[in-house]
């Protein structure tokens, strides 16, 4: 099901078919499943546009997020990797499930001094704080 | 020559708004700081890109190209830079080569990787910062069920003109 809501998403973003516009940028925790639901795929701590923690399954990091009038978001930061420090970005989708909940799912690249590049796909909720 | 012929026809074509030539970091030689092409074309609503990476020792090489085409689902600014990102569908065709010793003689094998490709750009005046993934999708469902598949990810900086 995670899998096909991550496939399902960006089609239904380009068919305009999405869902209402996220208003709320108080405040918010997100936890994210990463391959093989490892549980420390994302665990980041979100303070506006800023959000802190784990970072795709890789290390603690920092990323700005930029939200947009549609459920998708594009994100950059910076990780400590594997190899040392790392730069991460990418996109992804949240969806306003309920108004102290949103459904997210995530798709984003890394490399790090060593250029070791992987992808990253993650799925989970935020918490409204 | 071919393909500078195929550069050349990209280049004069009208429909195409910006081209952008760099170059990355690629998952397909992760550990190695081997550099990778990429190459790509946008309108205000569609895109293409390619990506070429290789590496080649006296016992293996192993080369790559992706291909992808995607339709731009943002472009907007994000301070003093733009963003757009974008979805579509890529394939990425992988060659590899080994030998036992340079003296041997050498095996060779190939893939192909379909699935969905997600695009992200940050770029500021003509420079860029891209990323880049395809989702390579395989027969055994279950992996993807699990969040697994054989990702084909670049980060790429260059030039949008």
């Amino acid at each position: 099901m995670k899998s096909i809501f991550a496939f399902i998403g960006p089609l239904l973003l380009c068919l305009n078919l999405h869902a209402e516009p996220i208003q709320s940028r108080i405040g918010h925790f997100y936890w994210g499943v990463g391959p093989n639901f490892s549980p420390l795929g994302n665990v980041r701590l979100g303070f506006g546009n800023i959000e802190l923690g784990v970072l795709q399954g890789t290390g603690l990091g920092a990323a700005y997020v930029h939200r947009t009038n549609s459920p998708l978001f594009l994100q950059i930061g910076l990780v400590s990797a594997t190899g040392g420090a790392g730069l991460i970005g990418g996109g992804g989708l949240e969806w306003n499930t309920f108004s102290f909940f949103r459904f997210r799912t995530d798709i984003t690249a890394k490399t790090d001094n060593t250029f070791r590049t992987e992808g990253f796909v993650s799925v989970g909720g935020v918490l409204v704080l | 020559m071919r393909f500078i012929a195929i550069l050349f026809f990209f280049i004069s074509s009208p429909c195409f708004a910006s081209f952008d030539f760099g170059i990355g970091t690629s998952s397909i030689t992760s550990g190695r700081p081997s550099p990778a092409l990429a190459l790509g074309a946008e309108s205000t609503e569609w895109g293409v890109l390619f990506r070429s990476v290789g590496v080649q020792t006296t016992v293996y090489a192993q080369n790559a190209w992706t291909l992808g085409g995607y339709k731009k689902i943002l472009s907007e600014p994000m301070g003093p830079f733009a963003v757009s990102a974008g979805a579509g569908l890529g394939a990425t065709y992988m060659l590899r080569a080994y030998r036992d010793s340079p003296s041997a003689s050498g095996e060779a094998e190939s893939d192909t990787i379909v699935g969905p490709q997600f695009l992200v750009k940050f770029q500021y005046g003509v420079f860029y910062l891209g990323f880049d993934t395809l989702l390579g999708l395989t027969s055994r469902v279950e992996q993807h069920i699990t969040l697994n598949f054989q990702d084909v990810s670049h980060i790429t900086v260059g030039m949008s003109l």
